[in-house]
């Protein structure tokens, strides 16, 4: 990064956090504080959901895995918009009458103080171990690729969102969200842009589209249907419908978000709009990916994107190995760009035997860098057994140091800042609410009001900030705990939507049919995370379907063994 | 807190009307016929270019 590209960084960081400290200013009770005030307008509220769920490894990891895996990612939102006509119809109506703070406090009102207990403890444990995985997920690839130190970097996201976060609270987080999402859109189109631009000067964006379709990247939808196949249109629709009507109706993070719109149309429509925004951004997201996968067909690329295994091993008395393998590479490099450019030119003509032997070529070339590839990550695990052999989430960052332009460099840096800070502030917003509302008012001090609670939920804020940058400072030596935070959700999410739907629809389930069938909805999840393959997003349907089933279960037999007496 | 066993969806869904797009059923409609012409237009990129 040049002098530039750090006055638009620094500039962007000083802007986000003196704009959330001014815009959340005055803050006087409760509602002021952890509500908007209840509010906001609907693209405030719209945006701020999207900047929620977008965090700043969606910007790194999505194109990456476009690179790696092609664009059957975009089908994981396909249950996205039902979800939010779901929710639009039901729990907004419902949040909005009761003028419920936290999702939680409903279920009391609804069943008893332990299943609220229980959802809300639920969601503590999993958001609070996630909250400190959002900072130090981008945080230890920025640090990576840029030298900069891990721990520094992590201070500077987390000390920069816990100011404004803890200062004004929802609205501070719902305004800053806002505007993190504008730069955040900014920054990927004008990356977009100059990738276009930097294709060999013959290759048009169609052909390079062809290129990256050739090889398997646009491979946007799959009917067929498979337990194991994590991205297809199924999982993708029914499980992504399972998982997204939780995360949106039952987290704390997001119920936050809309609970501030000012009326019960604003929040409507503010999940509407997400519901019909969020897969073509994805899909351009996605697109990138696809279209640095194609750009990296005709120019050469790293052997290995993530540095500091490349360091590590230059290190290593595998380092000859390793340079020799660099050599191969780039000549191998060289004659996939030369296969590229021959497919271009055929696949302009009509002549599919033509088509077909230059993409016979390009499969060719294609197969052996590949095999240099595995050779290298080989070395890798030769040399530590721990190493990392994927590189996903360096691919995006690595281009954009690479090729694009002083200023925009800085630029999309702070797009990932603003993505990390974004997600953040929900998370850590969401967080103090659920302390303070569900634990701290409900059990000890049922009387506080005013500015007491305003003052609490800051230090709250405050507690769960230094919570979360310490995990992420200690993440590092966790190694394959952090995939196990990171499918703690989808162990969660179904079995606390079970509650929710049958406090919502089945009137009929009481208390402890609820909070007994909710023990056995978890049982279940478990149950099939330990013994199946099924893909994660399947869990959400067996947590909810089970929940319900044994709770209604559990009710009617209650009610014949009552009768029976 | 009121009870949240009262039926609070009906009274509301008549109540408001949406900010923009004139009614509820429409936005909803609107919705879902994004999500077909999104996996049409998907399927159709996926074939064209795969």
């Amino acid at each position: 990064m040049r002098p530039v590209d750090f006055v638009v960084l620094i500039s962007a960081l000083v802007f986000f956090v003196a704009y959330g400290v001014w815009k959340g200013r005055k803050q006087k009770d409760l509602e002021g504080y952890l509500l908007a005030g209840r509010s906001q307008r609907w693209y405030t509220v719209a945006l701020a959901i999207m900047a929620t769920q977008a965090s700043a490894i969606t910007f790194l990891s999505t194109p990456g895995q476009a690179y790696t895996d092609g664009m059957r990612f975009v089908q994981f939102y396909l249950g996205l918009p039902i979800a939010m006509i779901v929710l639009s119809i039901t729990a907004v109506p419902i949040f909005h009458r009761l003028k419920v703070y936290t999702a939680y406090e409903y279920l009391e009102g609804r069943f008893d103080l332990k299943t609220r207990s229980l959802a809300a403890f639920l969601f503590l444990i999993q958001r609070g171990l996630a909250c400190g995985l959002t900072i130090y997920a981008p945080a230890i690839i920025i640090s990576t690729l840029m030298r900069w130190d891990l721990g520094i970097t992590i201070l500077v996201i987390g000390i920069a969102v816990v100011t404004y976060t803890a200062s004004g609270g929802t609205k501070a987080v719902n305004h800053t969200n806002f505007q993190q999402m504008v730069v955040i859109m900014v920054g990927m189109f004008a990356a977009f842009v100059v990738l276009i631009m930097s294709l060999p000067r013959d290759v048009s964006m169609l052909d390079a589209t062809r290129v990256a379709g050739h090889m398997g990247k646009l491979n946007a939808i799959d009917f067929s249907f498979d337990w194991q196949n994590r991205y297809n249109f199924w999982s993708g629709l029914i499980g992504g419908f399972f998982l997204q009507l939780a995360y949106f109706g039952t987290d704390q993070s997001q119920v936050q978000r809309y609970l501030s719109g000012s009326s019960v149309g604003q929040s409507r429509l503010a999940l509407l709009f997400n519901g019909m925004i969020k897969i073509p951004m994805q899909f351009f997201i996605l697109f990138i990916g696809a279209m640095v996968f194609a750009f990296y067909q005709f120019t050469a690329p790293p052997l290995f994107f993530n540095t500091a295994e490349v360091r590590t091993i230059q290190a290593s008395p595998y380092a000859s190995e390793y340079e020799r393998l660099e050599q191969e590479h780039r000549l191998a490099a060289e004659v996939k760009s030369r296969a590229a450019l021959d497919y271009v030119e055929a696949s302009r003509g009509d002549d599919p035997a033509l088509v077909a032997a230059a993409g016979a070529r390009l499969d060719a070339a294609d197969e052996r860098v590949h095999e240099l590839r595995e050779q290298a990550t080989g070395l890798f695990t030769r040399n530590n057994p721990e190493a990392a052999t994927t590189d996903t989430n360096y691919v995006f960052l690595t281009f954009v140091l690479g090729y694009l332009p002083v200023g925009l460099v800085g630029l999309v840096m702070a797009a990932i800042f603003a993505a990390a800070m974004s997600s953040t502030a929900s998370e850590l917003n969401a967080l103090a609410s659920t302390t303070i509302v569900d634990i701290y008012k409900r059990m000890f001090h049922h009387d506080a009001t005013g500015l007491h609670m305003v003052l609490i939920s800051k230090v709250a804020t405050v507690l769960w900030g230094a919570f979360a940058i310490g995990f992420a400072m200690y993440a590092n030596r966790l190694g394959s705990l952090i995939e196990a935070v990171n499918i703690l959700g989808s162990l969660f999410y179904g079995t606390i939507l079970g509650i929710f739907l049958l406090a919502f629809y089945v009137k009929r389930v009481g208390a402890s049919a609820a909070f007994l069938g909710a023990l056995v909805g978890e049982a279940a999840v478990i149950w099939t995370f330990r013994t199946s393959d099924i893909s994660f997003l399947w869990y959400n349907v067996v947590g909810c379907l089970v929940t319900v089933g044994a709770a209604l279960v559990i009710q009617e037999s209650g009610r014949l063994r009552t009768r029976d007496a | 807190m009121q009870n949240p066993n009262e039926p609070v969806e009906r009274i509301v869904i008549e109540e408001e009307r949406p900010p923009v797009g004139g009614t509820w059923r429409r936005l909803y409609t609107i919705v879902l016929l994004t999500l077909v012409a999104d996996v049409v237009i998907f399927w159709i990129f996926t074939k064209v270019f795969s």
